[in-house]
């Protein structure tokens, strides 16, 4: 469990604080977004899980261990840090050394090392291409490595910083098949995004984040009716309940959908037929 | 310490009156003010030079900055004294080249700090120096900021990996860089053509004679700010032929008999 306490933190000696009194509790295998919009704090505050940062005051605790207390590379071992555009990071030779890295850093000896990256190449497609240059991949290849060369460790605890940037339609398939993956396995899967229409798709548990405070801490459904909150945040709805909205102000639906099968079924209905 | 190390260096728009001089007229000031550094060979002559820096620092408000910066660079000052002091035996002499180095760094912040990067570029023009150089300069000044962002983020994502910088023996610890310097070479390389690209899409062509909206002038006082510290060189000059640290010592002997 992830329990920050009184989290308060600002990067000069004086100046404003980028985070102010963050009180949160983040249970083992939950789906966690944290939005809001540019310089919210998002990744000021995530960075604090695997001791990038540390707090200017108050606590953050990592399975009972204060975050203050170990350093990174010890911290990293449970929580992965994706980052935003991970691709830029590569600087190895060949694809297998780059999966590798961590694990050496780690202290893995040489016959499990070879094992773990063989399994997770495999998983993410990315076998064929274990002798190549990681320079020489496809935009979406090079951020499944730079995902693989995280989740070789296994982590309990995986960070994404804007998973979606820089990503196509069919990227973002394979992205949101990486997490529901994750998921599945037990792992809690923390991501930082401002794309409503990606966590509109996972509707995890939502932190809304706006000038450094938590604006909001509940389900992404009962968020995304809430135009308002979002907006303050400086987010907009996604496309769905957007239309629910249109529609529920033209009096035509009661009852809001929640997903596009539904909004489908809602609209052939109010047109009066089946065969549209 | 990445995170804040450009910060020293960054120009900040004030209106002082050093602000106010012609970047030309700066550049020739610190340009002699150089030299004397270089030919001097005496603490108390280094020392009058620096006095004169720092109060024009003063005037400039970049003191703090330069205090600040004195205070990250004072590793490399020791270090530039104990190297000199086991090659030269002496405390004094090795002080010197800790001397200089500070002035090296007051004067250049004397310019940088007081100066706004786009009027260093039309200095550069105005010295007939070719576009392509005077703009590969004033961008490589521009992108300090943004290339200390990016080591930082680097160094932050290989430390999230496990890269441990501060173990192992000195060539250990050479070797772990390199997880940080590749990615940063590749970064810069792409940074460059990108760059190279948007100025060639807004029309930058440097085999055209270009003209400028905004004119750097000479005035009067630029004139006068130069006269002033070049007669403060020559001075100094002309004394450091007479007046030494030892003969002061040796002043100092006599008026205590």
């Amino acid at each position: 469990m992830i329990v920050v306490e009184n989290l308060y933190f600002t990067y000069g000696s004086q100046g404003d604080y980028v985070l102010k009194d963050i009180n949160l509790e983040i249970g083992e295998g939950e789906l966690l977004a944290i939005m809001g919009d540019n310089g919210a704090g998002k990744t000021t505050l995530v960075k604090h899980f695997n001791g990038l940062l540390k707090p200017t005051l108050g606590h953050v605790y990592v399975d009972d261990i204060d975050t203050r207390d170990v350093p990174v590379s010890e911290l990293s071992r449970k929580v992965g840090m994706i980052f935003q555009y991970p691709e830029k990071m590569f600087f190895s030779e060949r694809v297998w050394d780059e999966v590798a890295f961590a694990l050496r850093n780690f202290g893995y000896d040489e016959s499990s090392i070879s094992r773990l990256v063989q399994k997770i190449l495999n998983i993410f497609w990315l076998w064929k291409y274990r002798d190549s240059s990681p320079f020489i991949l496809s935009g979406g290849e090079q951020r499944r490595l730079a995902i693989a060369s995280v989740l070789v460790w296994n982590p309990k605890y995986i960070v994404m910083d804007e998973p979606t940037a820089g990503q196509d339609a069919v990227q973002r398939e394979i992205l949101l098949q990486i997490i529901n993956m994750m998921v599945s396995q037990g792992k809690t899967v923390i991501l930082v995004t401002h794309d409503v229409e990606f966590v509109a798709e996972i509707r995890p548990r939502v932190i809304l984040m706006s000038n450094g405070e938590v604006m909001y801490d509940g389900e992404a459904t009962r968020l995304f009716r809430n135009p308002d909150i979002l907006e303050n945040a400086g987010l907009t709805q996604p496309i769905l309940f957007k239309l629910e909205s249109r529609l529920r102000n033209l009096g035509l639906i009661e009852e809001g959908f929640n997903t596009i099968d539904e909004a489908a079924k809602k609209i052939v209905s109010l047109l009066g037929g089946k065969h549209l | 310490m990445m995170r804040n190390i450009h910060e020293l260096f960054k120009y900040e728009s004030l209106n002082t009156p050093l602000h106010n001089i012609d970047p030309r007229s700066k550049l020739a000031t610190i340009f002699i003010y150089l030299v004397l550094t270089i030919i001097l060979g005496d603490i108390t002559h280094l020392l009058i030079i620096l006095i004169i820096i720092l109060v024009q620092l003063a005037v400039g408000r970049a003191l703090r900055k330069f205090a600040k910066g004195l205070l990250t660079l004072t590793p490399f000052l020791v270090l530039i004294l104990i190297l000199n002091y086991l090659s030269l035996g002496s405390v004094s002499a090795s002080l010197v080249p800790v001397f200089r180095f500070l002035l090296f760094l007051a004067i250049m912040d004397l310019f940088f700090l007081t100066t706004d990067p786009d009027d260093f570029a039309l200095t550069l023009e105005s010295l007939r120096l070719p576009l392509t150089v005077s703009l590969s300069f004033s961008l490589a000044l521009r992108f300090i900021p943004t290339m200390a962002e990016q080591v930082n983020e680097i160094v932050e994502a290989q430390l999230s990996r496990g890269l441990k910088l501060d173990q192992g023996n000195f060539f250990a610890r050479i070797k772990k860089y390199i997880p940080i310097l590749i990615p940063i070479i590749i970064l810069s390389i792409k940074r460059s053509i990108e760059v190279a690209e948007s100025l060639e899409i807004r029309g930058v062509d440097p085999s055209i004679k270009r003209v400028h909206y905004v004119a750097l002038k000479l005035s009067t006082k630029d004139i006068i700010y130069f006269i002033i510290n070049l007669a403060i060189v020559v001075v100094v000059y002309l004394i450091s032929g007479y007046i030494s640290s030892d003969s002061l010592i040796t002043l100092l002997h006599f008026s205590k008999i």
